[in-house]
C-alpha cells in the first residue's frame, strides 16, 4: 500500500519534541523514513509536527540516540475518518448510489434486431404500447405481452423475441419472406435478358423458343395461354375461366454480361497527422440533448467516426482524428488492376445463382481524360449459360385469346 | 493566480580542482545537450509560488529553522528564506515545502558561507 493511501485511511499523530538542535531531529527523522508534515516551532525548545500514527515509534527510536523528548500531543482523525465526519458528503454519496442503483433497474436502451422492411419507427411505437419503451422499470415489462403485439400489430413479422440485459432491451424480429406473385396467377414465362437459347425445360404451358434461337429481352419463351382447340381450352371457356395456366420450366441461354469500371491515375489520401483526437459526445434524453466536447467545424482535415447507442434516449459519440490530404500518383498496371477488378465486380453482382461461366472473361484497357483527370478505363465482358425466365401474370382484363 | 518562479542554483565552490573540472565538463555537457542542470549537477530546484510557498527540491537537511527565518543546505549551497510564519508544510528525504509569508530567498555559495 502506499503512503499516501495509508495515510488517508491510517489515523495522524501531532507530537511534540523538546530539547536542543531540533533541525537534527528533522534531518534524521526524515533519514529514517519519517515524513513529517506542517512543522511549526512554538518556542526554541519546543517543535509541533505531524506524523503518521505508525511512524511515532521510529522517531522514539531516534529521540533514544540524542536528548531530545517526543510525546503525542493529539490523535487526530484518519482521512477515512474525516471523511465519515463530512455528514453532507456521505449522505450525497448514499444518494448517488441509490440514484444510480433505481435507475439500473430501467430500461433506457431499446435496440432493434432484424428489421429490414418493418419500419423501425413503427415497432417502437408498437412496443411502447404494449410497455416497452425507455424509463420502465425492468420487471414492469411484460415481454410476452410485447412479443404478441408486434405480432398482431406487424402482419409482415413472422417472430419477435424481447430481451432484457440490464438497462438494455433488445427486440430481434424475423419477417416473413414475400412472394412475388401469387402461386395459383396465370401466366408466361418470359426472357429477363437477351441471349441465345441454350436448351429448354418445360413443366407447363407451350414452348415458345428453340435451342439456338436468339431471343431479345421480354421475348415470350414458354406461354401459358393453352392451345386453342384443344380439350383443356374449351373445358375453360365453358367453365367461365380464361383458357391460361401458369407457365413453369426453365430456359438456359448463352448470356453475355458487359461492365465497365474507372480508376483514377492521381488519387487523394487521408494519412493520418499528429495531433490529439477530438472527442464529441452528445446525450439523447427524448426531446433534449446534451452535448459534450468539441465539435470539429467541418470534415476537412478530420477523419470521423461515428457510434451511435439507443433511440430516443441514448448517446452518440463521434471522434474526429487530424488528418491531411496527400495526392498520389497511381501507377497504370495498379489503376487498371483496381478498374478490373471494380468490374469484375459489378458483373458478380448481377450474375443468377445458377450462371455458368463460360470460358475466360475478355477485357480492353484504354486511357480516358475527364475533368482534367487521367483515368484507366477497363471494359470486362463475362460469357455464362443461365436461366434467363421469369414469370409474368397475365392481367385478366387485357388478355388475349383467340381460337 | 500564483506568481511561479524559479531560482536555479549558482556555481558552488569546491575544494577540489579535479572535481571542478569535472563539474565544469558535465556544465558544458548539460548546456549543450540542453539537459537540465538540476538532473546533471545535483543542483537544487526551488519554485516559488507567489510569497506564500516556496518548494525546494533537491536538498540535503534543514540547518535552522525558526518562525522568521529557514536555511537549508543544497548542493549549491546554503538556501535562506526570510519571511514570517514560516512552517515546513512537508518535508521528504529530498523534497521539502515551506508556508508562510516568504520575504526573500537568498543563495549562499559554497565558499562564501562563514
Amino acid at each position: 500500500m502506499s503512503k499516501a493511501r495509508r495515510r488517508w485511511i491510517g489515523s495522524t499523530v501531532v507530537i511534540g519534541v523538546k530539547g536542543e538542535r531540533l533541525e537534527q531531529f528533522v534531518n534524521q527523522a526524515v533519514r529514517a523514513g519519517v515524513g513529517l508534515r506542517r512543522i511549526e516551532r512554538p518556542r526554541p525548545d519546543l517543535l509541533v509536527a505531524r506524523v503518521e500514527a505508525g511512524d511515532f515509534r521510529r522517531l522514539r527510536a531516534v529521540c533514544r540516540r540524542r536528548p531530545w523528548q517526543a510525546r503525542v500531543l493529539h490523535r487526530g482523525r484518519s482521512g477515512f475518518k474525516r471523511l465519515l465526519g463530512r455528514s453532507g458528503l456521505v449522505v450525497g454519496a448514499g444518494l448517488a448510489a441509490l440514484a444510480l442503483l433505481l435507475l439500473s433497474q430501467r430500461i433506457w436502451f431499446v435496440r432493434l434486431e432484424g428489421a429490414e422492411r418493418v419500419s423501425a419507427e413503427r415497432v417502437y411505437a408498437v412496443a411502447a404500447e404494449s410497455g416497452l419503451r425507455p424509463g420502465v422499470r425492468r420487471e414492469d415489462v411484460d415481454r410476452d405481452a410485447v412479443q404478441r403485439s408486434l405480432l398482431m400489430e406487424l402482419p409482415a413479422v413472422a417472430w419477435a423475441a424481447v430481451d432484457l440485459r440490464g438497462t438494455l432491451a433488445t427486440v430481434r424480429l424475423a419477417e416473413r419472406i414475400q412472394h412475388g406473385a401469387a402461386l395459383d396467377l396465370p401466366g408466361h414465362i418470359v426472357a429477363a435478358r437477351s441471349g441465345v437459347v441454350e436448351r429448354v425445360v418445360v413443366v407447363e404451358g407451350e414452348p415458345a423458343v428453340e435451342p439456338g434461337e436468339t431471343v431479345q429481352a421480354g421475348q415470350l419463351l414458354v406461354s401459358g395461354l393453352l392451345p386453342p382447340g384443344s380439350e383443356a381450352y374449351r373445358a375453360a371457356l365453358d367453365d367461365g375461366r380464361l383458357p391460361y395456366l401458369r407457365a413453369s420450366g426453365k430456359v438456359y441461354a448463352r448470356v453475355w454480361h458487359e461492365a465497365e469500371a474507372d480508376a483514377a491515375l492521381e488519387v487523394a489520401e487521408l494519412q493520418p497527422k499528429r495531433g490529439l483526437p477530438r472527442p464529441w459526445l452528445r446525450l439523447r434524453l427524448g426531446s433534449r440533448s446534451l452535448a459534450l466536447g468539441w465539435r470539429p467545424a467541418g470534415a476537412e482535415g478530420w477523419r470521423v467516426q461515428e457510434l451511435s447507442l439507443g433511440g430516443d434516449y441514448g448517446l452518440d459519440l463521434r471522434i474526429a482524428w487530424p488528418v491531411v490530404e496527400r495526392r498520389r500518383l497511381v501507377p497504370e498496371a495498379e489503376a487498371a488492376a483496381a478498374a478490373w477488378e471494380a468490374a469484375l465486380a459489378q458483373i458478380e453482382s448481377e450474375l443468377p445463382e445458377e450462371a455458368e461461366l463460360v470460358g475466360e472473361p475478355g477485357r480492353s484497357v484504354e486511357r480516358v481524360e475527364r475533368g482534367g483527370a487521367s483515368y484507366v478505363r477497363v471494359r470486362a465482358v463475362v460469357e455464362s449459360v443461365e436461366p434467363i425466365g421469369v414469370f409474368q401474370g397475365i392481367d385478366p382484363l387485357r388478355a388475349e385469346f383467340g381460337g | 493566480m500564483h506568481d511561479h518562479r524559479r531560482l536555479a542554483g549558482g556555481r558552488p565552490k569546491v575544494p577540489n580542482q579535479g572535481a571542478g573540472k569535472v563539474r565544469g565538463l558535465l556544465e558544458r555537457f548539460s548546456s549543450e545537450l540542453d539537459l537540465p542542470p538540476d538532473l546533471l549537477l545535483d543542483l537544487p530546484r526551488a519554485t516559488l509560488v507567489g510569497g506564500v510557498q516556496l518548494l525546494i527540491e533537491n536538498h540535503r537537511g534543514l540547518l535552522e529553522y525558526t518562525p522568521g527565518r529557514v536555511r537549508i543546505l543544497t548542493g549549491a549551497g546554503q538556501l535562506t528564506v526570510v519571511g514570517e510564519r514560516l512552517t515546513i508544510g512537508r518535508i521528504l528525504r529530498d523534497e521539502l515545502r515551506l508556508d508562510g509569508r516568504i520575504d526573500a530567498v537568498y543563495l549562499t555559495e559554497a565558499g562564501e558561507m562563514g
